[in-house]
């Protein structure tokens, strides 16, 4: 008997502990979340750490989720948990919509910050659902070409420039591709089946996914054109390797491990590909803005969740994060594109000084005419798992695009329905 | 002693006290029952009949879920893939953990060492386990790589849409030490005597395993076979992890590998209830589902009736 | 005769003897991969046999704080589970075993049917109700619901009770013990192998336990060490492969541990597996 009571006083006990308890402390504890690699928390922990020391009466804690970011803070929103200050990117509309985001306007005037001035009008428009502003943009820049210098010099290549069309990328792309039938061979092009990579070529091809009267208009001649020429650098001029190529070339080998092995000549994606890249040893690489005139914007926003007790001070956090002085701190460790343009503009960001050579890090800049705004409606999520599902046939250099874009079409369609 | 006791409308005080005492001893488990089950699935069938995202209140929708859900191709993918697995996973597997616990049966060495490495796989959280298949079915990896000394090039398995489930399998099959110990331990327990009688009619290995263990193991077969198919068709967290190592953190997709080929139920319902946040179709998967493990499950309690034996049951 | 009955037992050993290494691969190929050095990581390098013996991985994974944390989660949550399903089932077997009262066999049916519902069409309406109590991110989602019983544990326990004398009962009540005296005094301390089974089986589960942990948790420092592994293998950062010694480390960790409760027991197990296992679903 005394050893069952004792047992069930022990349970409590480890219940008492399980949950999290709320520190009596003289500073208001805040908690901010964000995704990322390893190499992105540590600077967001510099940056919190200098709010940290700089505060007498906030302290912030970091709650760092590095997988199913969108997923998690959805599920934590739902239970009325989600943190008092979030990292959010594309999902910025869909969490706005829902109710789940502290509108700014309000904040913003009354802290007399200009944002259309500090960060620019398509940043503040990326983050701006029904007429409020929801989140300040913290990072920017869009999807750049990586390419191998080396690899385009052996090919006698010329190196791409802001002019090439999707025929100069084609015949480079040849070029570059060795001939072989081994799948460990060099690669003209290599993608991952996110969302970016198609959508570029949508949009690059003359076409879009929402019309301007925010109509789905999948189906067009343009798409089909642009979605065929994708395909067809996988099966037909065979110079991007399928998904079972990729793998075959060993586990775990990605687009991203494929360009820095030296494999593969060509690659797209953000700014963070500088980390990864940078410290690679006999890796001659630099960027150029995409073909097409069409880049993908990227981007976050520090955004503020409406079920805080303390919305005051979680302004304030935001807008430390977007101050000029923690902005630098992105530049400076080369972790992304600062959103804030005099950040951007400033040699901190431009000189590039962690590299021991020439790197063109004006392609943020020069890509800036040729940025367009992904569809970040509130369907955004559903509509991504829709592309992602159907086009996996075109991945692979298979497929029939019409019949795919006419099946998305219907799909993304029956998602804003079911709203 | 129940049965001489007569049904009676009154109680004595004694008994009335013990009904009371009965009923609050296992008061905890009947609060969880109502609470955590009987609630829930009533919930479930009223959300099953909605279009709900967990934030706004419930729209009643009627039978479109169903509807929908049966005319979605992916949904077919998935409940292929899951019939797939467990149409061949749980015969197999039964087989083989038969096989050897027949084996381990004749009395030999070593028995114990061999109950304990089959078994121990078992221990292993399923989440490693995936992981380390997914290296030694790797398209260059350990296993092909003893394919090919035997002159045989082996297929890229988890890249390889034909070969994926086929890997699910040999993954599986590798914690089938669960089953085998309750089947060693059921044909220990087979009185000698039925063999030694055997033995005397001059019966061979296979009429001895015909005709004395298959029987008096068919109540303890029945019992794996039941829930080797209910767990089979929840298969979840191998497809779940392999997908997630495939696919870039960034992708929106499902998770179920090259063209869906290792997409289960579980793990659609999965995506749309924690990912998309479809509750209400989600729910109506989960029924479907329900309805599948029960039909499944009477069909094979009901067949049993032909292939069991009971002891102390007359044939 | 006899040459054919040796022939025979070498052929039984030899069919045991490979179908064990084959079960042994996984495991030697794992312990390979956990001494392998980062450099060999980055080329996604690995022999069968460990060709490179970094056993430094293994000290200094205990001094990762992540994996520290993860692993006293894992603990943690373990031992208040598995205490709860215990003590609940204890209770409530010992009622379905010795207790007579009206709907005692309805209920005890019912119980058993509800091993046959799949979780799934409980799932989504436990998640509102967890929600709405607010414990989304913690334990109790996990904890609570053991301290209602568990149907197979249940069952089990139930069969070892019914099987023991009766006497013992009568005379504890002729001295005058209630039912809740007779379980605490004379019931529990006869079935302490029975219930120590059930720790075991339930030990097991809780600390592979994926699923709900999944679901339920969003914070990486509330993860048990199961899903702290899975977290592992996330990339870490663009283009660089995860750090595969330093999983398999931590899943050597995950593993080892299991081994030595499954040592002590298992005697535990065989004993109640071949007692519920026989009666089946009969």
């Amino acid at each position: 008997m005394k050893r069952l009571t004792a047992i069930l006083l022990s349970l409590v006990l480890l219940m008492a502990l399980a949950v999290p308890g709320v520190a009596e402390t003289a500073k208001i504890e805040l908690t901010l979340s964000h995704w990322g690699s390893t190499a992105d928390a540590e600077v967001y922990q510099a940056r919190v750490d200098l709010f940290n020391a700089q505060s007498d009466t906030i302290h912030v804690t970091i709650n760092y989720i590095p997988e199913d970011y969108a997923t998690k803070i959805t599920s934590m929103m739902s239970s009325g948990t989600a943190p008092d200050v979030m990292v959010v990117a594309e999902e910025a509309n869909s969490f706005a919509y829902r109710g789940q985001l502290l509108p700014l306007n309000d904040y913003l005037s009354e802290a007399g910050i200009d944002l259309v001035a500090s960060v620019g009008q398509a940043c503040v428009d990326a983050y701006s659902y029904d007429g409020s502003i929801y989140g300040i943009a913290d990072r920017a820049g869009c999807s750049v070409l990586y390419y191998n210098k080396d690899l385009f010099d052996a090919a006698n290549v010329a190196y791409p420039t802001i002019d090439w069309t999707r025929d100069d990328f084609l015949a480079a792309a040849q070029a570059l591709t060795e001939e072989s039938d081994s799948a460990d061979k060099v690669w003209g092009y290599v993608q991952e089946d996110w969302w970016p990579y198609w959508m570029s070529w949508i949009y690059g091809g003359g076409g879009c996914v929402v019309d301007e009267e925010g109509n789905i208009a999948v189906n067009s001649p343009e798409n089909v054109a642009s979605l065929t020429f994708m395909r067809d650098l996988v099966g037909e001029y065979g110079v991007t390797p399928t998904r079972s190529q990729l793998a075959s070339i060993g586990t775990g080998a990605t687009a991203s491990s494929l360009f820095a092995s030296g494999k593969a000549a060509m690659y797209c994606t953000g700014a963070w590909g500088i980390a990864s890249f940078k410290d690679v040893e006999g890796l001659n690489w630099d960027m150029a803005p995409l073909w097409d005139k069409a880049a993908p914007a990227f981007g976050s926003a520090i955004c503020i969740s409406s079920s805080t007790p303390y919305p005051d001070e979680a302004f304030e956090v935001a807008k430390f994060m977007t101050s000029v002085d923690a902005q630098s701190m992105i530049a400076q460790a080369c972790e992304d594109v600062p959103a804030n343009l005099e950040v951007l503009n400033s040699d901190d960001f431009l000189k590039a000084a962690w590299s021991d050579r020439e790197i063109n890090m004006n392609v943020f800049v020069d890509s800036v005419d040729i940025t367009f705004a992904p569809p970040t409606t509130p369907e955004w999520a559903s509509w991504t798992a829709v592309w992602g599902e159907l086009l996996d046939p075109i991945y692979d250099g298979e497929g029939d695009p019409a019949a795919i874009l006419e099946e998305i079409q219907a799909q993304m369609q029956q998602v804003r329905d079911d709203l | 002693m129940s049965a001489n006791r007569h049904k009676r409308l009154r109680l004595t005080k004694a008994e009335k006290r013990e009904t009371a005492w009965f009923y609050l001893l296992i008061s905890p488990w009947l609060f969880g029952f109502f609470a955590l089950t009987v609630y829930p699935m009533g919930a479930s069938i009223y959300y099953s009949l909605t279009n709900w995202n967990m934030f706004q209140t419930p729209k009643f929708l009627g039978a479109d879920n169903y509807i929908k859900l049966f005319g979605n191709a992916t949904f077919y993918t998935a409940l292929y893939n899951t019939f797939y697995y467990a149409l061949i996973f749980v015969p197999v597997s039964m087989i083989i953990s038969l096989f050897l616990a027949w084996l381990l049966n004749r009395n030999v060495r070593g028995r114990q060492i061999y109950r304990t490495l089959f078994y121990i796989p078992t221990l292993v959280p399923v989440v490693v386990s995936a992981l380390i298949f997914m290296w030694i079915l790797a398209p260059e990896g350990i296993c092909n790589q003893f394919l090919a000394l035997l002159g045989i090039q082996g297929p890229s398995w988890f890249y390889d849409a034909t070969w994926t489930k086929p890997g699910l399998i040999i993954m599986s099959l590798w914690g089938l030490g669960s089953g085998f110990v309750l089947l060693l331990a059921g044909m220990q327990g087979i009185p000698q005597e039925l063999y030694e009688a055997g033995y005397l009619d001059g019966t061979n290995a296979w009429q001895e395993f015909r005709h004395i263990t298959m029987p008096m193991l068919s109540p303890m077969i029945l019992y794996n076979l039941v829930m080797n198919i209910i767990n089979a068709l929840q298969l979840f967290t191998q497809p779940y992890v392999l997908g997630s190592q495939q696919s870039m953190p960034g992708r929106a997709g499902l998770g179920g590998g090259i063209d869906n080929s290792f997409l289960t139920i579980v793990q659609l319902l999965y995506n749309q209830a924690f990912k998309q946040f479809k509750m209400g179709y989600a729910s109506a998967m989960a029924w479907v589902l329900f309805v599948i493990i029960l039909i499944l499950t009477l069909l094979v309690m009901k067949s049993s009736e032909a292939w069991t034996y009971y002891e102390g049951e007359s044939r | 005769m006899r040459k054919a009955a040796l022939w025979n037992r070498i052929l039984t050993h030899a069919v045991l003897i490979f179908t064990s290494l084959i079960f042994m691969i996984p495991f030697v190929f794992m312990i390979s991969i956990s001494l392998a050095s980062d450099s060999s990581v980055v080329l996604a390098q690995y022999t069968l046999l460990p060709t490179e013996f970094h056993f430094e991985n293994y000290w200094n994974i205990l001094f990762d704080t992540k994996v520290s944390l993860w692993l006293r989660n894992s603990v943690m949550i373990t031992l208040s589970c598995t205490l709860a399903t215990v003590a609940s089932c204890a209770l409530v077997a010992y009622a379905f075993a010795r207790l007579r009262a009206r709907g005692r066999n309805f209920w005890f049916v019912v119980c058993l049917s509800t091993m046959m519902i799949p979780s799934q069409v409980r799932m989504i309406p436990q998640f509102v109700i967890f929600k709405e109590l607010g414990w989304i991110d913690t334990w109790l989602p996990l904890i609570v619901p053991n301290l209602f019983g568990s149907a197979y544990y249940i069952f089990m326990l139930r069969q070892f009770i019914a099987r023991l004398p009766r006497d013992l009962d009568e005379a504890a009540t002729l001295d005058g013990l209630g039912y809740f005296g007779i379980f605490a005094r004379i019931i529990l301390p006869l079935i302490v192998p029975a219930l120590a089974a059930v720790a075991v089986f339930a030990i097991m589960a809780n600390w592979n336990w994926f699923f709900e942990p999944l679901i339920y948790l969003n914070t990486e420092d509330l993860f048990p060490l199961a899903l702290g592994v899975k977290i592992l293998t996330a990339t870490t950062s663009s283009g660089a492969p995860p750090m595969w010694n330093k999983v398999f480390t931590a899943s050597m960790i995950l593993i080892v541990p299991m081994i030595l409760v499954y040592f002590v027991g298992q005697k535990y197990m065989y004993e109640i597996t071949l007692s519920a296992g026989s009666a089946g679903v009969k």
